[in-house]
């Protein structure tokens, strides 16, 4: 026991100094840690920082310690543009990595095409990021057009047979709307599209009004976290309860359900990651982001730590810090993180991934769909 | 300066030599891109075709085993009979053909029998045109929409009533044959280019370094490059040979103009320089003077040493003459003994003051050869000219004959040309000396003197006559030339032979009637040195003797003491064979020149002539006086007789009689008079 200790004793003592000798590997990217996207950029960054702990624990990256730079985007695309171009530039970081929001993403993918900076999209999904060209730029999510096909199957599976469509006015609400009509129409659902609404006013309501008129069985509202909390409001204040209501991103986080409190119930969302989820490391995941920050970690937080996993695979496998080779090495790389799957195609989007449906059931988030994960099975009204 | 070029000269040139191998193979190197660009196009076609029927059927096979696929797994679940299960099951698999699409850049149309009812639109193209084209009955159809064409091919997946159209891009073989043709195009560029920069970069490795040195040969005579090795080579090379011909030519030019011997100028360049100045004198007001120098003596010096002492005399004088003039003057070696010196812009004063210097230095000059040491006289003719329009020839007849006016005034002295100048204007109508004796011997113009010679003891004088015979010229009108005169024009022209055997001929002939006048008669004919070495001379003496009945005994040949010496040889066998034959010979003008004692006693002569010029003076200076008594008394100690030259007075007579000399020739004894 002993000569075990001191082996151990030595390695530490051999690797700590090895680790601190080493040129520091900087990672850098903006994050929304104010401004309308503030709740979610936090779970972002406190995912981030748990990676780079960990990482530094494994030894960080090929014998470099590992230093993720993180600078307030204020939830603005332009400003998160400027951000990398500094990080870039002026910081000369090793490698980039995501910010939140498809917007933020979108522009700043454009930077690091530029400059030929392997980006990991962890908190963008919207279809039309890879609908460029681009080289650079590796999804961590499934895209927005697949977010609701796991719900539109419950829908045929419980008999739904119309379902009506509201979408808020950016690039990830509609391509869910786009999406889930086309998948819709493959399960020979009726949808019926009421139409888009401005963030944070309050057409949402007069759609949802239309979206009742139309006939529909159930809502399907495509949006961030303020609007399906917004619709969910706006369903209530109408009075209409349809059989099923389904909002992206706001059910699939707790304060939701914080917000809403008995309200949240009933209402379903995809969600990118539960920390019930059988992936390898996700519990331990959890359990480690909930003891560090003492709350529990979102699929947006799961999907930062996912990337910085991703990225140290790929600098792993390519055993270099050139950013040309780990750009192939994540073209090609099929690798498992808390997230589960990775893997894109041809244009850098992600395909290996699995969302899941979740709903609120009395006070409780539960994993409905696919049945093969399902913690409960779905409640209808 | 342009490089001057004939059009009919342009296959010479440089240009078209460099083009000339570029343009063909340009010209091939563009038709071999065109051929392989057909065949790209060609294969690129071929492979195209081939390429999207493989494409299309492999697309088919994978969706049709999607959909086999996805039916299989639902017939093995245990709800496949739920409407729901299949239409969710229906779904899914139209999502996978939809990811399979977008991987494979396919478009596509999954639709039911009713082709309204489109499950799955993934064209870009209408879709009601493609399903047409694709119920055509072929297995793959071509639809052309606008410049594009697409292929279509259509299946169906029965078990579900799913027809499914799959449309393949046709820009596949567009982008390669638009490669192929975009290569050609580049290819014809750049050997375009390479053309434009291979003739550039022949202009400036070839044309440029040929042009530097044909411009710097037209501007400066000589190519001046620097730069690539080999065309800086030739321009060396050509500078070099340039150089040495220029030089060539510098001594070619400076031989032509120049006398090897002395390295003065010489005759025709003098002339030259003389014609020049008469030009300039002709359009500006000014005069020139131009000398004649006449060296005395210097045939002493080239007779008795040789010519290689005359030579070497003619040098150093040379050199003495020219440290004594102005540095502008010309001073020129105009043949044999003969100088010129032109003295540009100095009238006849000046010009008389540096010929007497010239003068003096020529009569202070001493030449030492061997054991002995020669002096020099110079007669110098001077004249002075301006713009009276006298051409090179006149200038040289008035000079030349000033030099001989001064040589026949005594020698060493200097002769001024004026326009009044009556001797000169006698030796000017003498100039033509060849013509004149040549005219004078046909026209038989000359004429036999004899002047007595005279035994000073007495005994002798009445029993025997001897004389003389001098010869005199007349001309034209009958006026009498004194031989000084012609004789050294015919000395110099080489008339001398046919003079002294016309003399020898005419003496004899006059012998006859001689002798009757005066019993005993001798005669003395002088032979010249010319005519000494004629090996005719002999014959014809004897022929003259015996045609004209003449004893030999009664001649007595003179030949100067320097003729003698310097044939020595000839003039021995000479005077032996004559003399074996009875004549007589006398050693004339004994003293004038390189008088040595020691040549006596290889000649066996008979008579030796003292020179006048120790008799003018004998009895009045002493040292003539020795000297007529040295010879004399030598000439006695080897049994030859004397006689005395120049006797013109009683004085003198008394004084040889004393002094022993046996005879005496002058005008005291007698003057010369008509041979008959």
């Amino acid at each position: 026991m002993c000569s075990r200790l001191r082996k151990a004793l030595a390695c530490v003592c051999l690797f700590v100094p090895l680790l601190s000798q080493a040129a520091e590997l900087r990672l850098g990217l903006s994050m929304s840690l104010s401004g309308k996207y503030a709740e979610l950029g936090a779970m972002n960054e406190k995912a981030y920082r748990l990676w780079e702990r960990d990482v530094n624990r494994r030894g960080g990256l090929l014998g470099h310690a590992v230093k993720v730079l993180i600078v307030d985007d204020q939830s603005d695309p332009v400003r998160a543009r400027q951000i990398y171009e500094d990080l870039i530039l002026k910081q000369k970081v090793d490698f980039v990595l995501g910010p939140y929001s498809s917007e933020i993403t979108e522009a700043v993918s454009n930077v690091a095409e530029q400059h030929r900076y392997p980006l990991l999209s962890s908190g963008g999904s919207a279809d039309s990021m890879w609908q460029k060209g681009r080289k650079y730029l590796f999804g961590v999510y499934i895209t927005s057009s697949k977010y609701a096909i796991g719900m539109l199957e419950l829908f045929v599976k419980s008999g739904i047979g119309k379902v009506a469509i509201v979408a808020a006015d950016d690039n990830f609400s509609r391509a869910i709307e786009v999406g889930a009509k086309d998948w819709a129409k493959r399960f020979e659902l009726d949808v019926i599209s009421a139409g888009t609404f401005k963030k944070g006013s309050d057409e949402i309501e007069a759609r949802i009004r239309a979206a009742q008129a139309s006939g529909a069985e159930a809502l399907l509202v495509a949006g961030h976290f303020e609007d399906s909390v917004n619709a969910r409001r706006a369903l209530k204040k109408t009075g209409w309860t349809p059989k099923a209501f389904y909002a992206t991103v706001g059910p699939a986080i707790q304060k939701y359900a914080d917000t809403l409190k008995s309200d949240a119930d009933y209402g379903f969302s995809s969600s990118q990651w539960e920390p019930s989820l059988p992936f390898p490391g996700t519990r331990e995941f959890a359990k480690a982001f909930a003891e560090t920050y003492g709350i529990q970690p979102s699929y947006h937080a799961a999907s930062a730590y996912a990337a910085g996993q991703i990225m140290e695979a790929a600098v792993r496998k390519s055993q270099s810090l050139d950013r040309e080779k780990v750009r192939d090495t994540l073209s090609s790389l099929d690798t498992m993180t808390v997230m589960g799957r990775y893997g894109v195609d041809r244009d850098g989007k992600q395909v290996r991934h699995l969302a899941v449906i979740v709903q609120w059931q009395e006070g409780r988030k539960e994993v409905v769909a696919p049945p093969e994960l399902a913690t409960a099975k779905p409640l209808w009204r | 300066m342009e490089i001057k070029q004939a059009p009919s000269q342009v296959t010479r040139s440089l240009y078209f030599r460099i083009l000339a191998p570029l343009v063909p193979i340009v010209i091939l190197m563009a038709l071999l891109g065109s051929a392989v660009f057909s065949l790209g196009l060609s294969t690129a076609r071929h492979y195209a075709d081939e390429r999207i029927q493989e494409d299309i059927g492999r697309d088919a096979r994978e969706i049709y085993n999607l959909c086999d696929s996805a039916l299989q797994s639902l017939l093995l679940e245990a709800d496949a009979s739920s409407a729901s299960v299949l239409r969710i099951r229906k779904g899914r698999t139209l999502g996978k053909i939809e990811e399979y699409a977008q991987q494979q850049n396919l478009q596509l149309l999954v639709y039911t029998s009713d082709a309204d009812d489109l499950l799955l639109n993934l064209s870009r193209l209408d879709p009601d045109t493609m399903i047409a084209a694709a119920h055509r009955g072929g297995e793959i159809e071509a639809v052309e929409q606008g410049e594009d064409t697409y292929y279509v091919r259509h299946f169906e997946f029965e078990p579900w009533g799913w027809n499914i159209v799959l449309i393949k891009d046709g820009k596949v073989y567009a982008d390669f044959a638009s490669n192929i043709k975009q290569s050609y195009y580049a290819i014809v560029g750049i050997l375009l280019l390479v053309s434009v920069v291979l003739v550039f970069y022949f202009r400036h490795i070839i044309h440029k370094p040929v042009r530097t040195i044909i411009e710097s040969i037209q501007a400066n005579g000589l190519p001046e490059y620097r730069g690539i090795y080999e065309f800086e080579f030739l321009s060396d090379t050509i500078r070099e040979a340039a150089q040495k011909e220029q030089q060539k030519q510098q001594q070619i030019s400076y031989q032509a103009s120049h006398d090897a011997l002395t390295g003065l100028v010489n005759r025709r360049e003098f002339e030259r320089r003389l014609g020049m100045a008469l030009d300039e004198a002709q359009f500006k007001p000014t005069i020139h003077s131009m000398l004649y120098l006449d060296l005395d003596q210097f045939k002493i010096v080239n007779d008795t040493c040789g010519h290689n002492a005359g030579d070497a005399l003619l040098q150093q004088l040379a050199a003495t003459l020219q440290a004594k003039l102005r540095q502008n003057d010309i001073l020129a070696r105009l043949g044999g003994d003969e100088f010129g010196v032109l003295l540009e812009h100095c009238p006849g004063e000046p010009a008389l003051r540096i010929a007497e210097t010239l003068r003096l230095a020529v009569a202070s000059f001493r030449f030492p050869w061997r054991d002995k040491t020669f002096s020099v006289g110079v007669s110098i003719g001077l004249a002075t000219f301006g713009g009276e329009g006298m051409s090179v020839g006149d200038v040289f007849s008035i000079v030349d004959g000033a030099c001989y006016v001064a040589k026949d005034l005594g020698r060493n002295r200097i002769h001024v040309y004026s326009p009044d100048d009556t001797e000169l204007a006698e030796r000017t109508g003498q100039m033509n000396w060849v013509g004149r004796i040549t005219q004078a011997l046909e026209e038989n113009r000359m004429r036999l003197y004899r002047q007595a010679i005279v035994a000073l003891d007495g005994e002798t004088g009445r029993t025997e006559r001897h004389y003389e015979v001098l010869l005199r010229m007349q001309d034209e009108t009958g006026r009498q030339i004194s031989p000084a005169a012609f004789i050294p024009a015919a000395e110099r022209y080489n008339l001398m032979p046919t003079i002294d055997f016309w003399v020898i001929r005419n003496a004899f002939e006059s012998y006859a009637g001689l002798s009757r006048q005066s019993q005993g008669c001798h005669l003395s004919i002088n032979l010249s040195g010319a005519t000494l070495g004629d090996e005719r001379l002999l014959p014809y003496i004897r022929e003259q003797l015996q045609r004209f009945a003449v004893p030999p005994t009664a001649i007595c040949f003179e030949i100067t003491e320097t003729t003698a010496i310097a044939k020595l040889a000839s003039a021995t066998v000479l005077i032996q064979e004559l003399k074996q034959l009875g004549c007589r010979f006398a050693l004339d003008d004994f003293g004038s020149g390189m008088s040595s004692f020691g040549y006596l006693k290889n000649l066996p002569i008979d008579f030796i002539k003292i020179d006048g010029a120790f008799v003018r003076d004998v009895d009045s200076d002493p040292i003539d006086r020795a000297m007529v008594e040295a010879i004399n008394n030598i000439g006695h100690v080897m049994g030859i007789k004397t006689i005395a030259e120049f006797v013109e007075t009683e004085a003198i007579a008394a004084v040889l009689r004393d002094l022993g000399v046996d005879y005496a020739q002058g005008y005291y004894v007698g003057r010369p008079e008509p041979l008959v």
